[in-house]
């Protein structure tokens, strides 16, 4: 193997760029590997807007995937106020063209990155669906994972990684929609608790260490809880609501309430289990890629 | 002669066999090789009804094709150039020999979509011929869309063509491809670098070259000897530049017909009937009724029972088919077979009768599933795991008790939804002879609820 081939084969590991731009960068570089890693971001830089204007005029795929974050469920409980009412989290759609784009690092990066950033910057009081045209995308993509905050820093906007994303993997990428849930702070001890419960059919393994689930079918609901002294009891209610909330797919609350519990007693429905556990299903969303 | 009831009905209901024999010979090869696909996969349905199995009965007697088939089909890129390759091979190839269709790009993506047995799949109609053999086109629209494709049986790729731009190089979804491939059982693909006019440097082209073949052998292919093609096709279709085109078209052929293999022909396989009826002949001895699945059996060929519990050998000592006494029994056949020594108590509907060691029968099996829709007749909710339906394979019909395979993330909360493809470990009441590539149907109180085709026994 050259010395070039080897270059190349370097520039290819470290930016996902293809064969024409490394060798375009090696020359701009004069074959020096420093050099040429500066020539390749402007490269990329300057060919994914192109890459991503080719890949736009196919139109918005059908594949994709849902990513579905939990900030924080609702639990521990402080006292004082305004600690209650902590819950947030949010439910992404991203589309692609193909499954086989949906399967690729990348994507599932993107996707799990853009949703736990939305997550962050929504401020609603419930579920709020965001717009996704507006100035939300130049806000800086913060890297999904479990020690990300707000604050954490970064140099890429949302727009910028979803542009890169369609230059890596030549297919036109589209956030579909984003609804955002978090809660105004509550004004007394008094106030219901609400707890967030979150799940993905056939979640994918998740490659990162981040808390986004991947899936082509999530669902993420609000539940409001009274017993709040067990908390795994109320999360794995809030799971099974969830879940239930995903299997069998419901127009309204009523719809949902009045459907049969999965893995439930005979004739026992939603409704029926939740007055049982002192639980209430204020909302949910059910989103699939199909 | 043998008298043997099942046999004689098979005989009077095979009174028009004019019309089996037209359907088969009046049908494009195309069409004879994916009724070939069909019929495997009919296997399971077919013996739901024991009346099913006499119609499709003399299907491989009347079956010709001058050259082997292949269904082959081409993965790559959506801009990579899939389809001007397709199309640029019809062209080529029909203009070439005078035979075959060419097909341009349109009648290539607009192919109608087919509903096979209540069975929405995207399959585009494209086959082709070489000197030395046939293909048929298979559509890979998707991961999950193939996968549905090849456990209903509807469509099944032998080996591929992985097309990637010279240009762009492999790119992060082609490890997705060759994935898709390695899970499907394709044993062998060829690569197809198109575009190689969009670079100037052959260098770049050694680096393309270098780097599929580094990442076929990481999954497993053999990277070293896989042909790979240069070329362009869209020079090809557009008949110019023959030296990266038509050329290349020829050299990828050629590249398809001696490194692809052709899939084993059901009649070299071992023998195997599967058992659908026994009777007792005074002063013969005992005969089971069925129809041959695969391979050939002589008279005083020694055989193997097997499946249900009851597994043993014995020597096949008579064949009947159709009132007439034969030597030789193929896939295809009805057929009655007399067994020497055996009791009719010993043998049960369900059971197979084989060619000695060449199949086992096993109570536990991995398997892929497609569980049908709501629309498709399916189940209207999901199920989860320990989920215990009907399964129902040849001629029997066992309970099965299904779990997601060990090491899967939270399996006690994961639910099957109809519409899903799953990969599942199956654990039936009572064992049968089950292999890598068996298929299945799953049924619960007389409704199928979905398919599956074995990938592993245990």
């Amino acid at each position: 193997m050259s010395s070039k081939t080897e270059l190349v084969k370097l520039l290819r590991n470290t930016y996902n760029c293809s064969i024409t731009q490394a060798m375009a960068a090696l020359k701009d570089g004069n074959y020096d590997l420093t050099s040429s890693k500066k020539a390749i971001e402007t490269i990329l830089e300057r060919d994914s807007t192109k890459k991503a204007e080719k890949a736009l005029n196919r139109g918005v795929g059908s594949e994709g995937l849902i990513g579905t974050i939990i900030l924080n469920n609702g639990f521990p409980i402080t006292t004082g106020v305004p600690a209650l009412n902590r819950a947030r989290g949010g439910i992404l759609q991203v589309n692609c063209e193909t499954d086989f784009v949906a399967r690729t690092t990348n994507f599932k990066q993107l996707v799990q990155d853009v949703s736990h950033t939305l997550a962050f910057l929504n401020e609603s009081n419930g579920f709020k669906d965001i717009d996704l045209n507006g100035d939300i995308l130049s806000a800086p993509l913060i890297q999904s994972n479990p020690d990300s905050t707000p604050s954490t820093s970064s140099n890429t906007s949302i727009k910028d990684a979803i542009t890169q994303t369609i230059a890596n993997v030549g297919e036109n990428i589209t956030l579909q929609r984003f609804s955002g849930f978090s809660l105004n702070p509550a004004t007394d001890k008094s106030s219901p608790f609400r707890l967030l419960g979150q799940f993905t059919h056939n979640k994918l393994q998740n490659e990162s260490n981040s808390p986004v689930e991947l899936g082509t079918l999530a669902g993420l609901i609000d539940l409001e809880v009274s017993n709040t002294s067990n908390e795994s009891t109320a999360s794995s209610l809030a799971k099974k609501i969830a879940r239930q909330s995903v299997a069998i797919p419901s127009e309204t609350l009523e719809d949902f309430n009045s459907q049969e519990l999965l893995g439930g007693a005979e004739g026992e429905s939603v409704l029926d289990h939740l007055k049982s556990m002192d639980a209430k299903i204020l909302d949910f969303k059910r989103w699939s890629i199909k | 002669m043998l008298r043997v009831p099942a046999v004689r009905v098979a005989g009077r209901r095979f009174v028009q066999p004019s019309k089996v024999v037209s359907r088969g010979l009046a049908t494009r090869s195309i069409v004879n090789g994916m009724s070939r696909m069909n019929l495997r996969s009919a296997i399971a349905p077919v013996a739901l009804t024991r009346a099913g199995t006499t119609a499709a009965g003399r299907f491989y007697a009347t079956f010709q094709r001058d050259k082997p088939h292949l269904n082959v089909g081409t993965i790559g890129h959506v801009d990579h150039g899939k389809t001007t390759l397709t199309a640029a091979i019809t062209k080529h190839l029909s203009e070439k020999s005078g035979k075959g269709q060419f097909l341009d790009y349109n009648q290539i993506d607009k192919a109608p979509e087919e509903k096979a047995r209540g069975i929405t799949i995207s399959t585009a109609h494209v086959e082709y011929e070489t000197g030395n053999r046939h293909y048929a086109h298979v559509d890979c629209p998707g991961h999950a869309d193939y996968i549905k494709n090849m456990i209903t049986g509807a469509a099944q790729m032998d080996g591929a063509i992985i097309v990637v731009s010279a240009a762009d190089g492999q790119m992060p979804q082609t490890r997705e491809h060759l994935l898709l491939a390695k899970q499907v059982g394709v044993k062998k693909l060829v690569v197809y670098i198109n575009k190689v006019d969009q670079v100037d440097d052959p260098e770049m082209l050694e680096l393309v070259d270098m780097e599929i073949r580094d990442l076929l052998s990481s999954y497993g292919y053999d990277g070293e000897n896989t042909p790979i093609v240069k070329g362009s096709a869209l020079a090809a279709l557009e008949g110019r530049d023959p030296e990266i085109g038509t050329k290349s078209i020829d050299e990828l052929m050629e590249a398809t017909d001696s490194w692809l293999d052709v899939p084993e022909r059901d009649l070299n396989k071992p023998f195997l009937m599967p058992i659908e009826d026994t009777f007792s002949i005074s002063g013969r001895g005992t005969v089971v009724t069925g129809r041959v699945e695969r391979g050939t059996i002589k008279k005083g060929d020694e055989v193997q029972i097997l499946g249900l519990g009851n597994s043993f050998k014995t020597t096949l000592t008579g064949i009947e088919s159709f009132h007439r006494e034969l030597d030789r029994g193929e896939s295809g056949d009805n057929m009655g077979a007399l067994l020497r020594g055996v009791k009719r108590e010993q043998i049960r509907r369900g059971q197979v009768i084989a060619a000695v060691d060449s199949i086992k029968s096993y109570k536990k099996f991995k398997a892929q599933l497609y569980i049908l829709t709501k629309e498709e007749g399916g189940r209207h909710s999901p199920f989860f795991e320990n989920y215990r339906p009907q399964l129902f394979i040849r001629t029997s019909d066992v309970t099965v008790s299904l779990t997601f395979p060990e090491g899967t993330a939270e399996s006690g909360e994961k639910m099957v939804m109809p519409g899903d493809n799953v990969e599942m470990v199956g654990d039936l009441v009572h064992d049968i002879p089950l292999e890598s590539g068996s298929r299945f149907t799953l049924r619960e109180s007389s409704k199928t609820i979905g398919t599956g085709i074995v990938t592993e026994v245990f």
